[in-house]
């Protein structure tokens, strides 16, 4: 059986509080200016006469169709046979085609490595241990939720055949494997 | 790979040159890293704020990553942002490693380098001469509250002076006195079991207190609580709840004696409940009958129809229904009667010791009278004879009202008259620890005035904070992951204990405070009133009875005994007495709600309180007096936590500072453009005390009449390199305000804006 390791961000749970960026920052010995992930609060918009805030994750979406490893002309990005996404910062010479080619935003240029780098959901470091990505052990709000959609006894797998989740729309089929749940109005997810 | 030093000394070469301050690590010749490597995993307690989250520190190489300790259930394994940011503070090159001293004029961030031994000579010498010239009582002791808190109130005892000072006035004092008043004690919040929800500004999805935000998070997502916000501003506790109330600021109370009003009038409340457990019930209810919820939508912008519905839905959800208490939110200075309000309507409710309600702590000793057995083990209280007994009264005493504030931590900003005006008396010297008034207490300019009157100031700090910046002395205490400190109680429904322990060796030249204050003291010739010899001692006498507690509370960090219990539910009063056998029979209604006490005069709640009636005539009950809180050419100013920051401590921490450098000001489009404001522009507001620069940020969430800034930012002193400027200074623009018998210092005030 092949792994599809996903990661689903719960918009109705996430409380914007940035543990996730800040956990992020200091496993993976980061500058302090730079994150392979982070929440975006955006608005509030006004939805049913009431206003609301959205909660944004702007991270890698470790897409099945990368394009940043098309657009690579060094051949510094590969992706394993499970699907991950990673970045050979030895091999990176520091162009960019990937961060202008990537329609998320989910590639930057690390200033600590000096080359460019993506969120890998922790598979090289934390998850190649046992543990689960840095980002999903703090999480106070336990919005994020981590592990292989294609084992029918993950809590991923289980999430993702009982409720509704959407990929952001990126303009052409590239399959990303960050799933996000919608934030509801609160008043009608307690009438559910 | 890079280390930290590498790193920095590259970054100069592309960077401005940064210029660190004597005693930074920064600053230090050579190379300072740990000695020895880290250990695995350790178990310890978070200190970014004072929730004081269980945490567990995995060190791997030469890197520290903060999760929260499993062991403890309700925090969920979890930690904020700031909590997993600790290793940056650690590293941090502007944090203080070495003692310093003054030596320019205060403020001019002049300072030398120098050891331990000749610190602790100068505050000897000069502590002992404001002694010998003014009396012990001339000097004060301020700290934050907390564990670290223990020794520098000890140190005061010590040195025999009364005027001890934790933060609480500029925080959480309000509430502590009220539940005081009429309960005797401090009470929890079971937010997770509750079906119905009262919320009056306080916001737990940013201003995170990990098992209560974790508490209500189960609760929402159970699907069967509704939550009902009264704030003026979109707070993301406001967006996530059921409902939202754009209330006017500082007008909480009205809406709150409304609540009562309809509960008593419609015969809501819990008629049993109030004749068995409270006293003064039909002099609250005269009070009450006043207050119709049309005449308080007239004060709060809050609709009667509204208050009436939340009422009954209130009663109906009872007694899995509670009113939030709130934290950290003074909003006028008729606080007392606000936080009084907020407690009567859990007292209507019926639902103290109830599931969903509110209960108290259950430490060993009630738990293991209760259960017939030493189910819990319990701390000895270190007592130490001889200590001097001050002749004078506290300076926050003369005026009797206070007398439960100061009680509960005192009036902090009582030391800025008496340093000014000799008012009662005058305070010549201030040891502070970890305490930052020039950010915490109001009128920032009489703070500066005061540090600058005094004779000698002390500090002890993890950084030259903006009120260290006017010590004459600062000495570097160790952060909390490079220190041990003594067991720390955190019962909830049942007993439970949590150690901090150092994770890592200290970098540079920093002590724990323990060890600072019992130095002090040693140079002062006062070491024998600090009997114990080191904290692993201390930790001991805590635990001479049951000397096995120590090594598993260093091993799991956090440690809690028997089950969950609350003494008015019957069933978990059963399932308790299933446990243990010897327990105490149950009343006739199957709990424990004949044990309940009350450490009130009346031994009951005490829903009017005669005793209050001597100390501020007209007081001992509860009602609304008007208050004026801005002109009517102002605007409301109203301030927040972030989830990012705690108060004024962690604004100079790298990554959170770069996460959150700085607080723009949350301010209506439709007010904005009466002024021509659009978004981003610098502002500049004004109010009775001060003038201050920020950014405007336009947005829907926040009533037209008020604008909104998180507290903390707008350093004025250029130690703290990267806060320093950054966003506006709210301590700068409230004027200097307390509230009465709570004490605490008032923070929403009227401001005019204007484009920059």
């Amino acid at each position: 059986m092949n792994e599809k390791f996903v990661l689903i961000h719960d918009e109705n749970r996430c409380i914007g509080c940035h543990a996730c960026t800040a956990a992020c920052n200091s496993a993976n010995e980061l500058a302090d200016h730079q994150n392979r992930a982070s929440i975006d609060v955006k608005g509030p918009y006004l939805i049913d006469g009431e206003l609301h805030y959205r909660y944004l994750r702007v991270s890698c979406e470790q897409c099945d169709r990368p394009a940043c490893i098309r657009a690579c002309p060094y051949g510094a990005i590969s992706q394993t046979i499970d699907g991950v996404v990673s970045f050979n910062h030895d091999r990176c010479k520091g162009c960019l085609m990937c961060v202008a080619a990537c329609p998320t935003g989910g590639c930057f240029y690390n200033k600590q490595v000096k080359a460019t780098d993506n969120c890998d959901f922790c598979m090289k470091s934390r998850v190649a241990e046992g543990l689960q990505p840095a980002c999903v052990t703090v999480c106070p709000a336990d919005a994020l939720i981590f592990g292989n959609a294609n084992d029918p006894n993950s809590e991923v797998h289980k999430h993702l055949s009982t409720v509704l989740t959407y990929n952001r729309s990126i303009g052409y089929d590239n399959k990303p494997k960050l799933y996000r749940v919608a934030s509801q109005v609160a008043s009608e997810r307690s009438r559910v | 790979m890079l280390s930290r030093r590498d790193f920095l000394a590259k970054g100069s070469a592309f960077c401005a040159i940064t210029i660190y301050a004597p005693g930074t690590l920064g600053a230090q010749s050579q190379l300072l890293t740990p000695a020895t490597p880290f250990v695995k995993e350790i178990n310890s307690i978070c200190e970014m704020c004072s929730t004081r989250c269980p945490i567990t520190v995995e060190s791997r190489q030469d890197k520290l990553f903060i999760r929260g300790n499993l062991n403890a259930k309700s925090f969920g394994g979890k930690v904020c942002a700031r909590g997993t940011s600790g290793s940056k503070l650690l590293n941090d090159p502007h944090r203080l490693v070495k003692p310093i001293k003054r030596t320019g004029p205060r403020g001019s961030g002049m300072w030398q380098e120098i050891e331990w031994e000749e610190a602790y000579q100068l505050i000897a010498h000069n502590l002992n001469q404001v002694c010998d010239r003014y009396g012990p009582e001339a000097i004060a002791v301020s700290s934050k509250s907390g564990s670290l808190s223990s020794h520098a109130f000890h140190f005061g005892k010590v040195i025999g002076t009364p005027n001890i000072f934790s933060h609480g006035s500029t925080c959480p004092i309000s509430y502590a006195v009220a539940a005081k008043v009429m309960f005797g004690n401090e009470l929890k919040l079971d937010l997770e079991n509750s079906k119905y929800i009262l919320n009056f500004g306080h916001n737990l999805f940013e201003g995170i207190n990990m098992s209560m935000t974790r508490g209500l998070l189960a609760a929402q997502e159970k699907g069967a609580v509704k939550v009902v916000v009264f704030e003026p501003r979109l707070s993301v506790m406001a967006d996530k709840a059921d409902e939202w109330h754009a209330i006017k600021p500082g007008t909480d109370i009205a809406v709150v004696l409304a609540l009562s009003h309809v509960l008593i009038e419609e015969q809501l409340y819990d008629k049993s409940f109030v004749q068995q457990h409270v006293s003064g019930f039909e002099g609250f209810a005269t009070s009450m009958a006043q207050y119709s919820p049309e005449w308080a939508s007239e004060i709060c912008d809050v609709s009667a129809g509204d208050i009436r519905r939340i009422a009954r839905e209130l009663a109906a959800a009872a007694p899995a229904a509670l009113a939030d208490h709130g934290h950290r939110c003074t909003f006028t200075p008729e606080e007392f009667d606000l936080r009084r309000g907020i407690y009567a309507i859990n007292v209507l409710l019926g639902n103290i010791e109830r599931k969903g309600g509110v209960y108290f702590a259950k430490k060993s000793k009630l738990y293991n009278k209760l259960a017939g057995e030493a189910v819990a083990p319990s701390l000895e209280k270190i007592k130490v004879d001889g200590l001097p007994t001050p002749v004078l009264p506290r300076i926050d005493l003369a005026e009797p009202q206070f007398k439960y504030a100061a009680r509960a931590g005192g009036l902090y900003q009582s030391i800025i008259p008496a340093a000014l005006l000799q008012q009662p008396y005058a305070i010549k010297a201030w040891v502070m620890s970890r305490s930052n008034p020039m950010q915490t207490v109001t009128d920032r300019t009489q703070v500066q005035n005061a540090l600058e009157a005094m004779d000698f100031v002390v500090a002890c700090d993890v950084y030259i904070s903006e009120s260290a910046a006017y010590a004459d002395v600062v000495l570097p205490e160790s952060t909390y992951l490079e220190r041990d400190e003594e067991i720390g109680d955190m019962s909830s429904k049942n007993p439970a204990y949590a150690l901090r322990q150092r994770v890592t060796e200290t970098i540079g030249d920093t002590r724990p405070s323990w060890q600072i204050f019992k130095e002090m003291a040693d140079a002062m010739a006062l070491g024998h009133h600090f009997p114990w010899q080191d904290i692993v001692d201390y930790q001991q006498r805590q635990t001479a009875n049951n000397p096995e507690l120590l090594p598993q509370l260093r091993k799991e960090g956090f440690l809690s005994f028997g089950i969950p219990l609350l003494m008015r539910e019957p069933d978990m009063v059963a399932k308790f007495r299933q446990h243990y056998p010897n327990a105490q029979p149950p009343s006739e209604r199957g709990d424990y709600g004949n044990q309940l006490q009350f450490s009130t005069p009346s031994g009951k709640i005490e829903l009017t309180s005669p005793s209050l009636e001597e100390i501020a005539p007209g007081r001992s009950v509860i009602s609304y007096r008007p208050v004026t809180l801005k002109q009517p050419n102002e605007l409301y100013f109203i301030q927040g936590k972030s989830a990012l920051h705690t108060n004024a401590a962690t604004q100079n921490i790298p990554l959170l500072f770069d996460l959150q450098p700085d607080n723009p000001v949350w301010i209506h489009p439709d007010t904005a453009a009466e002024f021509r404001i659009n978004d981003g522009d610098s502002i500049t507001m004004t109010s009775q005390v001060g003038e201050e620069q920020g950014t405007a940020k336009l947005t829907l969430g926040i009533r037209k009449d008020t604008v909104f800034a998180h507290m903390g930012f707008g350093s004025k002193n250029q130690e703290l390199t990267r806060a320093f400027g950054k966003g506006l200074h709210c301590g700068a623009l409230l004027p200097d305000a307390t509230a009465a018998i709570t004490g605490s210092n008032v923070h929403t005030t009227g401001v005019t804006i204007r484009r920059a």
